[in-house]
């Protein structure tokens, strides 16, 4: 029986597919390419050869060979596992040096330890800082930067300005001042808004009660405070008053039915998201006829330059145009982005004089 | 530095390229190389020595229309130049009729047939490999070896016979086995 081309195809292509298996599978890496020799026409010219090389001579002689165990241990004393010979006494005096620096560092003391050891617990700070207290009815007639801090061992607002409390309003408790109404807390060393009046201490000593005894002879002024300023406190660290102006230069509002035109706005320089406003609901937008410095924290009216700035706290008495803040934007005004979204009303008061009356 | 040096491509790229060449198209290399020397040894060396080729004449290997069917072509001159000297010696031994009743019974059997190409001349096998393993027509065996067509008839037939194998009618490509991708 003889076989056809068609088997003998099959079998042969089979065969070599299996035997190519076989030695693909016992040689899987890629083949070898060997390097290139290099063409002596590429060779570069004996000019462009780097000169003889300086070869630091080898050590001659025998090197010393530290045999490295890794893993596996050698036949030792328990706790020196695969310590042998010089090593294991080196170990063992270590070892024992370690004992008797340990031991005496227990009879000195804790001397020698390096070891960062926790605090010894501070004494609770005993507060002696008085709080100058008064019952007032008085309301916000200004707003000040206050900086809390002690003066003559009493709180103050500012070296030459105490800080008179109402206890039905604040609480001075363990360094930290409550605002009752906002929940709102300060410590010594911060930084924020607070509005309220100042007095001469001399004036209302008489009316005071509850007077420190440590600062019941200061000669500067008193703050009684009201609400505290929800806006951010401003730091004074830098200098920088970081308080945003709305710009409307180029910016047209025309009056609308119900917006008054004339004198809008009596109320104080203050501060509220981040911007300047003259009243909580209303934000001051100002044009190219006024400077606002915020180092200085000072607003100046440029064509009258000459009279002086309005301050944070200020009482004023601004002309000009209120206008709801979502109009402003609409109209194409943009606020700045710590009150982008303010939803009060803007002062426009371009063109207008402040009608500035001191506190 | 000369002017050449500046414009001569550089020399890792070409060793690269065809280590991709040959990443890619080596067991298809390899089942040539086998069908031509029947022993893996030989196979593997024929290949290795096909890289080095193909790394000398990368050039006109990678403009090549088909750079694998340039390289299996380099591959089977390759092969039958370093057994020329051979192969008279083996034809010369083997020019009685080698098919003894015995092994007549054993041609009965595929396997054997198949086994029994080793014993064919390094040109038969080569043909017997393009054709069967690699699926070439007679043209493009022709081709591959630089010889004409009727040479690859002949051959073919006196390979065919020596195995006691019965010669399809070449009627085309149907009575061939089907194409078959390698794998």
């Amino acid at each position: 029986m003889s076989i056809t081309e068609h088997e003998l195809a099959v079998a042969f292509r089979a065969r070599v597919d299996d035997e190519a298996d076989a030695l693909l599978s016992a040689h899987p890496g890629p083949l070898t390419l060997p390097v290139p020799e290099p063409d002596p026409a590429g060779a570069a010219p004996a000019a462009d050869l780097a000169g003889p090389v300086p070869v630091r001579p080898l050590p001659v002689g025998p090197v010393p060979v530290r045999p490295v165990r890794v893993r596996r241990s050698a036949p030792g004393a328990p706790g020196l596992p695969g310590l042998t010979g010089p090593w294991r006494v080196v170990a063992l005096a270590a070892a024992a040096a370690l004992v008797v620096a340990g031991a005496a560092a227990v009879l000195v003391g804790r001397s020698g330890d390096v070891r960062p050891q926790p605090a010894a617990p501070e004494p609770e700070p005993t507060w002696t800082v008085g709080a100058w207290t008064m019952h007032t009815d008085g309301g916000m007639e200004a707003l000040r930067v206050a900086h809390l801090q002690v003066v003559d061992g009493c709180l103050a607002v500012g070296p030459r300005t105490l800080l008179v409390v109402d206890p039905s309003s604040w609480l001075w408790q363990d360094g930290v001042l409550l605002h009752r109404g906002t929940g709102r807390t300060f410590e010594l060393g911060d930084t924020f808004l607070l509005g309220g009046g100042e007095a001469p201490a001399a004036q209302s000593r008489a009316a005071q009660r509850d007077v420190p005894a440590s600062c019941a002879d200061f000669d500067g002024g008193l703050w009684s405070p009201s609400d505290p300023q929800a806006g951010p406190a401003i730091v004074d660290g830098s200098g920088t008053l970081p308080v945003a102006a709305l710009d409307t230069s180029g910016l047209r509002v025309e009056p609308v039915d119900g917006l008054p035109a004339g004198p809008a706005v009596e109320g104080r320089l203050m501060v509220v998201d981040g911007c300047l406003a003259v009243a909580p609901d209303v934000l001051l937008g100002v044009d190219h006829g006024w400077l606002w410095d915020g180092a200085t924290g000072a607003l100046t009216w440029v064509p009258s330059a000459q009279s002086e700035p309005l301050r944070l706290g200020d009482a004023v008495r601004l002309e000009g145009m209120r206008v709801p803040a979502a109009r402003v934007r609409a109209e194409g005004g943009t606020l700045p982005a710590s009150c982008a979204g303010f939803t009060g009303d803007v002062l426009l008061a371009t063109g207008a004089h402040p009608a500035a009356s001191a506190g | 530095m000369d002017s050449d040096a500046l414009t001569r491509p550089p020399v890792a790229p070409v060793h690269d390229e065809v280590a991709r060449f040959l990443a890619e198209h080596r067991r298809a290399l390899v089942r040539v190389a086998l069908g031509l020397t029947r022993e893996p040894a030989g196979a593997e060396d024929l290949v290795q020595d096909t890289a080095v080729r193909l790394l000398r004449h990368w050039d006109k290997v990678r403009t090549a229309r088909s750079p694998f069917a340039y390289a299996r072509t380099m591959l089977v001159r390759l092969y039958l130049d370093q057994v020329r000297g051979t192969e008279v010696e083996v034809v010369g031994a083997r020019r009685r009729e080698p098919v003894a009743p015995d092994e007549i019974a054993h041609l009965e059997s595929v396997d054997a047939a198949v086994s029994m190409i080793a014993g064919l001349p390094p040109r038969a096998r080569a043909v017997l490999t393009l054709r069967y393993v690699e699926d070439l027509d007679d043209r493009a065996i022709a081709e591959v070896l630089g010889i004409t067509r009727s040479t690859v008839r002949v051959t073919a037939h006196h390979a065919l016979r020596r195995l006691s194998v019965t010669e399809t009618a070449r009627r085309g490509r149907q009575d061939r086995p089907g194409p078959r991708e390698p794998r």
